[in-house]
């Protein structure tokens, strides 16, 4: 299969403060409006701490990114976070050259990333 | 050999395009570096013509040329749109500007190409990435 042409997959679960988003495969030109809507949801209704696990996550443009910086900054403003879990390689330097780890920290697994 | 081709302003058509070019990327062996830096280019600037450049007007066309050789791959993307001025986007990595949903679309394509350069109206730009 093509790079980043796997079909997206989210799932989101409430846990004690956190909402823990799960995604997998590509939110690439097509199905980018879905991660929108979900990210969109989850910052309306969510949780104040918000974990995005995107360990299985293979890509993400422009437009997926400045959705998570939009929860980011929400949740800031509401004394919450969201914290990042596992990107793979290709998405870390993604994350590095936007400077976007300021906001999105990286932590290496779900665990870390439930500590308060 | 160059080819060239009109899409409508349309996110599927889009995504078929871009398949196809990538598609014919990985079979010259770019690497999945390599893939990833060119899905990312050309979504962001198929993204751009289509959006805010045709402002997904059915009526309006984007106009793709390529050429994938075992060299490099180019691309260029124009859009029916009034164009812009690339100098006028600000720096999407500034402090003041980290925390700002959109904007980071032509620093990518210039961070992940090895070429990215408009045209003076501002609406084509023309993508370079030369295979390791």
């Amino acid at each position: 299969m093509l790079i980043g042409s796997e079909p997206l997959e989210i799932r989101v679960e409430d846990v004690d403060l956190a909402t823990i988003v799960t995604i997998e495969g590509s939110a690439g030109i097509y199905n980018a409006e879905r991660f929108v809507g979900v990210l969109a949801k989850v910052q309306r209704e969510g949780r104040p701490v918000v974990i995005l696990d995107i360990a299985g996550m293979t890509f993400i443009s422009s437009r997926g990114l400045g959705s998570m910086v939009s929860l980011a900054r929400d949740r800031r403003d509401r004394e919450g976070h969201v914290r990042l879990v596992n990107p793979t390689r290709q998405i870390r330097e993604l994350l590095s050259a936007t400077r976007l780890m300021q906001i999105l920290p990286v932590y290496e697994t779900l665990d870390q990333a439930m500590i308060v | 050999m160059a080819e060239t081709l009109k899409i409508a302003s349309d996110l599927e058509e889009a995504r078929r395009l871009e398949e196809s070019i990538l598609r014919q990327a990985s079979e010259k062996g770019y690497t999945d570096s390599e893939l990833f830096a060119i899905k990312l280019a050309l979504e962001e600037g198929l993204t751009n013509a289509i959006r805010h450049g045709n402002r997904l007007d059915p009526d309006k066309t984007v106009e793709v040329s390529y050429e994938v050789t075992n060299e490099h791959i180019h691309i260029d993307i124009a859009d029916q749109g009034p164009g812009f001025v690339p100098c006028d986007v600000p720096d999407p990595t500034a402090d003041e500007n980290i925390e700002k949903p959109c904007g980071r679309g032509i620093m990518l394509m210039r961070v992940y190409m090895d070429e990215v350069e408009y045209n003076e109206r501002g609406n084509r730009v023309h993508l370079l990435k030369r295979k390791l």
